[in-house]
């Protein structure tokens, strides 16, 4: 409860323009949603612009908020559509690119390798093991859908309820439900094919 | 409990989210069922694996190019206004004749009543439709539309 009063306390002041409240609200939950952008987008490239938009349109919608939604379901619905967005934007990209250029290798220019922050564990194998294990949930998570996608992030990633998602993405819970099942069957059947000894 | 049934329960399981009578026959099918060791033990690492999986992080000069950028936005008009770009500008129209449509069907006679006397004689449905869209542009008429509906749609109060 106690939780609830200081955010509602924190949207009031940033609602009277209070930039030291709005700063907070950044504090708080640019990590989070950083982090949901560049899995969606499948890269830190446009993330910092489209987490940039996320807050400006937060800036801007704030004196609307009615609290309906939690604060963290509202941001996380706003940077939801503006991934949605840009997913769109690049495959309108990605068609002209097809059709206009000669040199299809150009179209991924932007895509370059991107680190993998470290992780600690004390056993070398092990830690060998989980890295591959990672890598490839990584890359299974990459070839999810944007819809599949989401759902699993904030769930697994986030810790959003089911009821969060539910608002957040603007689905009824059972579609909630039934798409982080059909996520993460997705990626656990590559993980078993990797337990297997097959190539993934 | 058959192995399709397995398979649908083990997240549910992994998640503390079945009944004790459930968990026991979950648990008795994976006794004796290799298939479905081998799936529970995919499923754990799975579960495990998304719970690891790193996080990326802003850059940390990050806040102070969004403080930049909030000082340069506008500070929150009072009523709805269009931002300024084509897309916008060009879907006005439509959404007020798809509007004018809707209502006109919906509510005939208490529109009709409202309109001006020379749009209900004609024939020509796009001089109607100007009309009506222009009655509803000049009515008293003040949605207050949920937070969402700004976000989604580009528009700023
Ligand atoms: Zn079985």
């Amino acid at each position: 409860m106690e939780t609830i009063s200081a955010e509602t306390q924190l949207i009031e002041r940033a609602k009277q323009q209070d930039e030291s409240a709005f700063a907070q609200i950044v504090n708080l939950y640019a990590d989070k949603l950083y982090n949901y952008i560049v899995r969606m987008l499948g890269n830190p490239h446009d993330a910092e612009d489209v987490l940039q938009e996320v807050f400006l349109r937060a800036y801007q919608g704030l004196p609307s908020f009615d609290g309906r939604a939690s604060l963290s379901t509202w941001l996380f619905r706003i940077a939801h559509n503006l991934c949605i967005d840009h997913y769109r934007k690049q495959e309108r990209r990605v068609k002209t690119v097809s059709i206009y250029q000669d040199n299809p290798d150009e179209a991924d220019e932007g895509a370059e390798e991107w680190e993998f922050p470290d992780t600690q564990t004390p056993d070398p194998m092990q830690a060998v093991l989980d890295r591959e294990l990672q890598e490839v949930v990584e890359r299974a998570l990459e070839s999810l859908s944007p819809k599949l996608k989401s759902v699993l992030l904030l769930y697994d990633m986030e810790g959003l309820s089911y009821e969060e998602i539910s608002q957040s993405l603007g689905i009824p819970m059972g579609t909630v439900k039934s798409r982080l099942h059909l996520a993460r069957s997705e990626i656990q059947k590559k993980v078993a094919a990797y337990l297997r000894g097959e190539t993934v | 409990m058959n192995c399709t049934h397995f398979e649908k329960q083990v997240w549910d399981y992994l998640e503390g989210r079945l009944s004790a009578s459930e968990r026991a026959a979950f648990e008795a099918h994976r006794a004796h069922c290799e298939h479905c060791q081998r799936v529970w033990e995919s499923a754990q690492h799975t579960v495990q694996a998304l719970r690891r999986l790193p996080r990326y992080r802003p850059a940390p000069d990050f806040r102070e190019r969004l403080q930049a950028r909030l000082r340069q936005a506008s500070p929150k008009p009072a009523r709805p206004r269009l931002r300024l770009g084509w897309k916008p500008l060009a879907l006005a129209p439509a959404l007020g004749l798809l509007i004018a449509f809707f209502w006109f069907y919906n509510e005939p006679q208490k529109n009709l009543t409202n309109l001006p006397p020379d749009a209900v004689g004609t024939d020509d449905y796009t001089e109607m439709c100007v009309q009506l869209h222009e009655t509803l542009e000049t009515a008293e008429w003040s949605p207050t539309p949920a937070a969402s509906y700004w976000v989604n749609t580009g528009y700023t109060r």
